[in-house]
């Protein structure tokens, strides 16, 4: 399966999905005003990604900032995510938060708490 | 060279005497960094920037940055929420205002902008609901309103608010002042407490 790879501006996150190199990156910033339109790419792809997912799958979150409508975009993806460990394959998904950003540590609790795909929330410490 | 004029006695501004009691406003106020203009994400990113350079200039330290810049993503995020563009054509003023205040440990975030009056009455009951929740109850809603599948304008804006409250952990202050039945100005305060940070 080809790649998504979109390079990060100063209001849309990184995007690396790379199956072959087992790598799975959402990082940056996400405020852009048009989240929907943003987000359905990449939700596209996972969506195709899902019909033949690699046994494991493990997936970086990394984000800086986010808005609200992103907020919303990032669950679909996370379920999205969720259902392909339903079915049978191993899913990893990993929420990252800077040592100094309390809300990015429980915006991660949140998604966790509201998700049955184990995620786990990783302290950045610099 | 300023003209003093015979009949007042005093030298002519040049159309300039707004701007003392402008600064002297934002002065009494404590207001640390101040815009007027329409926002759009791009906006949002400057503003970071410029506040995040500032706060360093002051040592701030990087908990109360981060928190800051939260909670000021979020407030402009639901002031371009707001930006209606029903209104557009009704001559109302599509700009929207950012103020940013200190006084000792607390941080003020203030947004001003135009909402439709029809509005009012609902974005007062959902502000009020917010504040009458604590943290768990707020906790709670906001993971209910995040699953919504509808993902209408009103829901996200409900969204924003919750999301802003809990950053804040602070109630959130507001204030309405009508100015006709199209349109009333809208004043929304989140404040940050850096003793808790």
């Amino acid at each position: 399966m080809e790649p998504l790879k979109i390079e990060p501006t100063h209001k849309t996150p990184k995007v690396y999905f790379a199956p072959q190199e087992n790598v799975f990156e959402l990082s940056g910033r996400s405020i852009p005003e048009d989240s929907v339109g943003f987000y359905k790419h990449i939700l596209d792809w996972i969506d195709d990604y899902g019909k033949s997912p690699n046994s494991l799958t493990e997936f970086n979150f990394e984000l800086e900032y986010f808005n609200t409508s992103s907020s919303k975009n990032i669950l679909e993806l996370l379920k999205k995510l969720e259902g392909i460990h339903e079915s049978g394959h191993n899913v990893k998904i990993y929420w990252y938060y800077d040592e100094d950003d309390e809300d990015m540590e429980e915006t991660g609790e949140d998604y966790k708490a509201l998700l049955s795909v184990p995620l786990e929330l990783k302290m950045k410490v610099y | 060279m300023n003209k003093v004029t015979a009949e007042a006695g005093h030298i002519e501004d040049h159309g300039l005497g707004f701007t003392y009691p402008c600064y002297k406003d934002m002065a009494d106020n404590n207001i640390i960094f101040a815009f007027r203009g329409r926002v759009n994400s791009d906006l949002v990113t400057h503003v970071l920037e410029m506040m995040g350079e500032k706060l360093e200039d002051e040592n701030e330290s990087k908990k109360v940055t981060k928190k800051l810049s939260n909670v000021m993503v979020e407030c402009l995020t639901n002031v371009y929420a707001e930006d209606d563009p029903a209104l557009m054509d009704q001559g109302y003023d599509p700009t929207a205002l950012l103020l940013v205040k200190k006084i000792t440990n607390t941080y003020s975030v203030i947004t001003g902008s135009y909402v439709p009056t029809r509005r009012v009455h609902e974005i007062k009951g959902m502000l009020d609901h917010i504040n009458n929740l604590d943290t768990e109850e707020l906790k709670k809603y906001y993971k209910e309103k995040l699953e919504e599948e509808d993902v209408n304008q009103n829901g996200l804006t409900i969204l924003g608010m919750i999301d802003l409250a809990r950053k804040s952990r602070h109630n959130l202050i507001y204030h309405f002042k009508h100015e006709n039945k199209n349109y009333t100005y809208f004043m929304l305060e989140a404040q940050i407490s850096t003793k808790t940070l």
